[in-house]
């Protein structure tokens, strides 16, 4: 039986000799098709018998030489917008520490020039041009308390100024890029997270690949790491969003709604992300729209929700509240059961009992037990508590000795 | 003083400092340190910096790796530890180095420029049919990769390119596999599961030169 094994160095036929394969020759795929007609692709099971045939020193070279042009090769396929994406929206994030650094400086030297306008100021950008725009005239100003500084002063401030303002223009250059490059290649997710938060997303996931493998629940925790590990390891609060915190849609809901609504976003966004990476329609308007509808809708629910809880709880709302909730009450009388109800987990001999069952048992009881059992309005139960001197509090179990918070270092 | 360590192909000097006897005298690859000996040159190998010469440090004796030997290295990375283990196998020796990530394999193709015995491959250890034509059986399977299923990768890459009697080293990244669990209990699993086809010839936890790791050394 003849095979024939396509390896990266050569392509090899081999031959059955006795329960082994050895190489029988060796050369360019096609020609050896030709000079072995029956010989048949080898079978897996069998590949590691050829793999150990080929471990001797005179193939090292071969290795050597045929891998490292094909790795050269795949390396140069691997490159993609990933990548570019990825390196853009990195420098985004370093420009924007830098220009902070920078501006901090600036402010701290200019102001010994003319301190009114950092304290007038707080945008940097503006602050920026402000001081360029204005450095050039002679600062006599009777009003300010800067020193008046000469113009070989001044003209290294403005330096530091005018590259602020380059580095200003050159991080709006590279959203205006990442815009045109994410728009062919992620065009549901831009248009759903906008530039800085899509690029973000791509770059956290990795990959556009990655990211539509990803499940919406991971996506909506994508950047939140450190929070996420710290509540699986400790049992803090758990994160709900990550860098989709900035999205307009999560600033815009309250406190309470905003895990929900980044919920909701992260939902779509992971459709959109497959939408994408498998060249899907252009679906994200229609998201888009569904949300804001579908925000709009659970956060009344989530109002109601709450009224309807609070008007039950009558100590804790304000007067308005309690005044409501009485009239609500007056309106609708208590079901009859709730007034003459007795709760079953009691032990028997607290509840009301049977008052012939007292009569008769009356005489031969001790006097401290009778009080118990006692059928008067204010007997029973009621009257055992009062004499034990027992809050509520401390038969329905404090509020910490249910499930107790998991901590471990 | 440069003399040689219990293990083979490791020297010492009078600090306990682990070195190899460089193949490419007159190169640094990685900003370790330097010394002279003789006619040789010999290249630190920190614990700090690789799971290998940290199993070493801890104690290890019988880590498998001669002169002249193959070696499948998974999860090669930038290099650190397979330039060392290049040293260890000599000119006679190969090492077949596999990683994933296009960004770290272009740094070990600028260092198999340098050291031809390293052959760098860009694929996934996961898919062991897409190298399967590109390496040859080994005698030494070392796999150091944070995967979820790095016990399953490690017994797979076992099956289908070690040599019977060849040595399996199995850097265990127990927070790749679990986040919450406790370490130890982990790299216990992982050795349970590698015993059902390998015998362990060591296990040792790799504290404190790397937290939540440890390191299988198996013989098929």
């Amino acid at each position: 039986m003849e095979y024939y094994f396509n390896h990266i160095i050569n392509c090899f036929v081999l031959k059955e000799m006795g329960a082994g394969l050895s190489i029988v020759a060796e050369g360019e795929e096609n020609k050896l098709k030709k000079e072995f007609p029956q010989a048949k692709l080898l079978p897996i099971e069998k590949n590691f018998t050829v793999l150990s045939l080929l471990a001797k020193k005179d193939n090292y070279q071969a290795f050597y030489e045929k891998n490292i042009e094909q790795t050269k090769e795949d390396l140069r396929k691997s490159v993609n917008e990933d990548c570019l994406i990825i390196q853009a929206i990195a420098n985004i994030n370093e420009l924007d520490r830098v220009v902070n650094i920078l501006a901090k400086r600036l402010r701290e030297w200019e102001s010994w020039s003319y301190p009114e306008l950092s304290e007038e100021i707080m945008d940097h950008k503006t602050y920026a041009q402000l001081v360029l725009e204005t450095i050039a005239e002679s600062r006599t100003n009777a009003n300010s308390m800067g020193a008046d500084l000469s113009s070989f002063h001044l003209e290294e401030i403005k330096l530091l100024a005018s590259e602020i303002i380059n580095i200003y223009s050159l991080r709006h250059k590279h959203e205006a890029y990442l815009e045109n490059v994410m728009k062919e290649y992620c065009p549901n997710i831009m248009e759903l997270a906008g530039v800085t938060i899509g690029a973000r997303l791509v770059e956290l996931g990795r990959s556009l690949k990655h990211l539509a493998l990803l499940p919406a629940s991971t996506i909506q925790l994508l950047g939140a790491e450190k929070a996420l590990f710290r509540h699986i390891k400790t049992g803090s609060r758990s994160p709900k969003f990550g860098v989709i915190h900035a999205h307009p849609l999560v600033q815009k809901a309250k406190r309470e709604d905003k895990g929900k609504v980044a919920r909701m976003l992260a939902d779509k966004l992971s459709l959109c992300a497959r939408l994408d990476y498998f060249k899907g329609e252009f679906k994200a308007p229609d998201y888009k729209k569904e949300l804001e509808e579908k925000i709009a809708v659970s956060s009344n629910l989530i109002k109601t929700k709450y009224l309807t809880k609070r008007n039950t709880d009558i100590v804790l709302t304000g007067e308005e509240h309690k005044s409501m909730v009485k009239q609500e009450y007056k309106q609708k009388p208590l079901p009859a059961a709730i007034k003459t109800f007795v709760p079953k987990a009691y032990p028997a001999k607290y509840s009301a009992p049977d008052k012939r069952l007292i009569a008769s048992k009356n005489e031969d009881q001790d006097s401290k037990e009778s009080a118990y059992n006692r059928s008067s309005p204010n007997g029973g139960y009621e009257a055992f508590r009062e004499k034990k001197k027992i809050g509520f509090s401390k038969n329905r179990g404090s509020r910490h000795s249910g499930k107790k918070k998991f901590y471990k270092r | 003083m440069i003399t040689p360590h219990k293990v083979f192909e490791l020297y010492n000097d009078d600090k306990r400092r682990l070195y190899t006897k460089s193949i490419h005298p007159g190169s640094i690859f990685f900003e370790e340190k330097i010394v002279h000996a003789g006619a040789d040159e010999y290249r630190e190998f920190e614990p700090r910096r690789s799971k290998l010469a940290a199993t070493i440090a801890k104690g290890a004796t019988n880590i498998g790796i001669r002169q002249g030997m193959i070696v499948l290295y998974l999860g090669a990375s930038h290099g650190y530890t397979p330039s060392f283990i290049s040293d260890m196998v000599g000119n006679e020796g190969l090492v077949f180095g596999i990683d994933f990530a296009p960004r770290v394999v272009r740094d070990l193709v600028f260092l198999a420029q340098k050291k031809k015995n390293i052959v760098p491959i860009l694929a996934d250890c996961n898919h062991p049919e897409n190298y399967a034509h590109r390496i040859c059986a080994a005698d030494i399977v070392y796999q150091d990769v944070a995967q979820r299923n790095q016990a399953e990768i490690f017994l797979e890459n076992c099956r289908l390119f070690l040599k019977k009697g060849g040595y399996g080293l199995l850097a265990v990244k127990a927070r790749s596999i679990n986040a919450k669990e406790n370490s130890k209990k982990i790299c216990e699993e992982v050795r349970k599961m590698v015993e059902k086809e390998m015998t362990v010839i060591d296990f040792r936890m790799l504290e404190p030169f790397e937290l939540d790791h440890a390191m299988i050394v198996v013989k098929k």
